[in-house]
């Protein structure tokens, strides 16, 4: 009986039955955000949604809902549930995401980076539900205490007669006992496989191409597609001519559905040239004068107007503001930032009547199959949904616009037909992490230490622009975060660390002016401010200076910069080092990263983790942002939208803190302090403040 | 439409396509061959590379009728098992994150190796150049590349 066709019903039934094996269920809580609320079990209560079975043949399954979209997480959770029931790793199975989201007892959605932070307690906990009952059963099977029996090695002994089972033997009989409420758990000097860097259960097939991603889908008789939208985002269809597009050997047929135009074709070459030979007249939409500068006017328009106060006030900042000595002000603007996933957005669907089949490399399954159900007017039973691996997700994959347009296509055709978006595509109808502009205010007193800070986010979307600007990691005497939030009616959302990637910019780069200004080393001066609000993102500041030797002698244009931040549970301090070219080019030489991650499950994925938020970090930095022009995405390609490459990569070097503290979130926390720490290593360089993002080169050209 | 005659991983297939096909998508629609990826279609990422005579190349943008009776290596093909030297060093390495790019990556870097085995940092930087990778694996690919190069796997 395979696993990944069980439903949560299923597994009710199987529980007890001979054969089945030991079946154990578990619930793995949902939190939103940095420092978020704490786990709240969603509807249904503390029902399982996930499970552990032990067939009889030795093999234990791990079903549980979170995606697989490069980050390794997947790998990290098997590690926890094998390490606290004692098995074989090579025996631990991981199973499909389930296909039915509406019949799982928790939204199936992946992001935050939660898999480990919330998996730990759950996992373990149900892992040793699993051991002491096959303890137990193994005890009963030849009449002896529990105590004398120990799991190891994938099997119970009992030590004093030296008999042993292997833990598939037992499972049928560990069945039929009741788990322990409140096992205890394992601790941390007893782990052999937590904390050892294990080989990634996903990488053999990912390199001979054997790895089927979304867009790697065949079926018999499937189709291709392709859709036209409107470039600008509140744009529409005033009328088309397909008379050419249907002449393009292959095309099979062209239709309007609700928000574009879809060619259907043999083969994704012939969609893609029938869609370049419609002719359309698109109707620019409400907001064809939209552009980036008029998004920049308005914000600072407002840079002196009170906004809405977000989180907590301390003190009296205008009051507090007024009467300082000294006052320093800027204000930071940040672009729209595509996620640009390398596997372009895509899903394939089939439409039988009332029921429909969906195949999307996603970060929600259950947001996919509403939507699903709502375009094609079906009970969200009806839909069956793959949630295939992702090329990359960094959070663009939480929005089931792939799976909208591909059942909106399918329900015009006859069988199974793949929508494929191409890279202009996926770059014009991004869900964008939001542009922002940022004015940043301090008092400080005689001695150069801030005693008002205020940080007013114009933005859109909530916490989605103000994410981590009202909890810096400071502690300021009179402080007030407030924000302006204007919908202009392009889409966007979570971008890796959210918030984060924007506020850490201007809270870590204006901290750096204040402490030129005070002309204190930065440094120290974040050190006092921090000292009583973050002792551990402290640590991890004070060693990456001393790791990178903050303060050495450079050479010409060459300079270091520090920042520190803390999110989603992850702590990290970075120092990058730079050097700027006559010519303005930046060359970021290296960075020092020193991160508290607490546990680290598996060590190696942790710091290609953070390699890796520090290289999609330094693209949003120098390389590329998404502008607004006319009403839409001026950013097409790699041609006007470089990313980082090979040569330009610095050499990383990542150090742990070494801690026993529950696991933190590991895949958002290093993206924001790359951003202010090498704007800031270009002002020690240049003595030039970057306030806008990418960094303009012709700011630091050798006039 | 017109019938190709390819020879790819050793074997010989056709297709029957239009001529200005990229050669991209005869093998992923046409052929089954879906570990050649498409990503960006101008030929700035890479993630579409495959051999042609053990030349990299864009498969974006060469059309089926370009290849002619030159020997096409994909990702499926560079060694029989799987265990092409680079393949393992890429798994020492622990390299992918996402893995869309790495077919590309490793083609690239197969090319680089027959070209020139002892490639200096900066050879290797100009020559993976334009093989993108978002995930930002870049590190380990330069540590994987210089494993093999130095006769470590």
């Amino acid at each position: 009986m395979s696993t990944k066709d069980l439903s949560r019903r299923d597994f009710m039934k199987t529980t007890g039955v001979a054969g089945a094996g030991l079946v154990v269920g578990f619930h793995i809580p949902w939190i939103q955000g940095c420092g978020g609320p704490p786990p709240v079990p969603m509807e249904g209560g503390a029902q399982p949604n996930a499970y552990i079975r032990i067939d009889p043949a030795g093999f234990i399954h791990i079903v549980y809902d979170d995606h697989e979209m490069g980050q390794g997480s997947s790998t990290g959770f098997l590690m926890m549930a094998c390490d606290e029931l004692e098995a074989d790793w090579s025996k631990i199975v991981m199973e499909e995401v389930p296909t039915d989201p509406s019949n799982w007892h928790q939204s199936i959605s992946t992001g935050g980076s939660t898999t480990i932070r919330l998996g730990w307690v759950p996992v373990r906990t149900a892992a040793a539900q699993a051991r002491e009952v096959l303890r137990e059963a193994a005890a009963r099977r030849w009449e002896v205490a529990v105590d004398e029996c120990v799991a190891k090695e994938h099997k119970i002994t009992h030590e004093p007669s030296g008999r042993s089972a292997d833990y598939g033997e037992l499972a049928d009989e560990a069945a039929l006992l009741s788990v322990p409420e409140n096992p205890e758990l394992k601790s941390h000097e007893d782990f052999w496989l937590i904390g050892r860097s294990t080989d990634r259960l996903d990488l053999p097939d990912k390199v001979t191409g054997k790895t089927q991603f979304g867009m790697d889908l065949r079926l018999p008789g499937m189709v291709y597609a392709s859709v036209s939208r409107p470039p600008a985002f509140q744009g529409g269809i005033r009328s088309f001519d397909d008379t050419a597009a249907r002449q393009v050997p292959g095309v099979l047929d062209v239709f309007e559905v609700e928000g574009g135009i879809a060619v259907v074709a043999s083969d994704t070459w012939a969609a893609f040239k029938g869609r370049q030979a419609l002719v359309v007249d698109w109707d620019p939409g409400p907001n064809a004068d939209q552009s980036s500068d008029t998004l920049k006017a308005r914000g600072v328009a407002l840079e002196n107007e009170p906004g809405d106060v977000v989180g907590d006030e301390v003190g009296n900042f205008a009051r507090a503001f007024a009467g300082a000595p000294r006052k320093v002000e800027a204000a930071y603007d940040t672009h729209f930032l595509d996620h640009v996933p390398m596997e372009p957005m895509n899903a394939t669907a089939w439409v039988q009547g009332d029921r429909v089949e969906v195949w999307c490399p996603t970060q929600g399954a259950t947001s996919g199959q509403r939507m699903a159900a709502r375009v094609a007017g079906v009970d969200r039973e009806n839909v069956i949904f793959h949630s295939m691996l992702s090329g990359g997700g960094f959070g663009r994959r939480l929005n089931s616009d792939d799976t909208e347009f591909a059942v909106k296509v399918a329900m015009n055709v006859d069988g199974p037909v793949q929508v494929v978006w191409t890279r202009e595509d996926t770059f014009a109808h991004g869900f964008y992490r939001p542009y922002t502009h940022q004015t940043m205010k301090a008092g400080l007193d005689a001695e150069g230490w801030p005693v008002a800070w205020l940080h007013r986010v114009y933005g859109m979307g909530g916490g989605t622009s103000t994410g981590g600007a009202n909890n810096p990691p400071y502690e300021f005497p009179n402080f007030r975060c407030d924000a302006h939030m204007e919908d202009w009616g392009i889409p966007i959302g979570p971008w890796r660390s959210v918030g984060n990637t924007h506020t850490c910019f201007a809270v870590e780069s204006f901290m750096d002016e204040c402490a030129h200004a005070a002309g204190i080393n930065p440094v120290t001066y974040r050190r006092r401010l921090m000292e009583p609000k973050d002792p551990r993102l402290l640590t991890c500041l004070l060693r990456a200076a001393e790791l990178a030797e903050y303060g050495k002698e450079m050479g010409d244009r060459q300079g270091q910069g520090v920042a520190a931040w803390a999110c989603f549970g992850g702590y990290g301090a970075m120092v990058a080092d730079v050097t700027v070219a006559d010519d303005g080019a930046v060359s970021v030489d290296k960075i020092v990263a020193v991160v508290d991650h607490g546990t680290i499950v598996n060590p190696e994925a942790v710091r290609s983790q953070i390699e890796g938020g520090i290289v999609l970090s330094l693209t949003a930095t120098l390389k590329a942002e998404v502008h607004i022009a006319n009403g839409a995405a001026v950013e097409s390609n790699f041609h006007d939208h470089p990313i980082l490459s090979m040569g330009e990569m610095p050499l990383v070097e990542v150090h742990f803190v070494e801690s026993t503290e529950r696991p933190g979130g590991v895949g958002e926390p290093p993206v924001p302090p790359p951003v202010p720490a090498v704007c800031n290593a270009i002002f020690a360089a240049t003595g030039v403040r970057i306030r806008e993002l990418p960094v303009d080169e012709e700011l630091l050209r050798v006039t | 439409m017109a019938v190709f005659d390819l020879r790819i991983n050793g074997e010989q297939m056709s297709v029957d396509v239009p001529p200005d096909m990229p050669l991209l998508w005869a093998l992923r629609d046409h052929l089954n061959l879906t570990g050649t990826k498409f990503s960006c279609g101008i030929a700035f990422c890479g993630s579409c590379t495959v051999l042609v005579d053990g030349e990299p190349i864009r498969s974006c943008i060469a059309t089926v009728e370009s290849i002619g009776d030159r020997e096409v290596t994909t990702i499926e093909g560079l060694s029989p098992n799987g265990d092409h030297p680079l393949q393992r060093a890429w798994l020492a390495e622990q390299t992918v994150q996402c893995g869309y790019c790495h077919p590309g990556q490793i083609l690239q870097a197969a090319a680089l190796l027959e070209e020139n085995p002892h490639p200096s940092d900066e050879d290797i930087d100009d020559y993976m150049a334009g093989n993108l990778c978002r995930c930002g694996t870049y590190q380990r690919i330069r540590k994987a590349i210089r494993r093999v190069e130095e006769g470590r796997i």
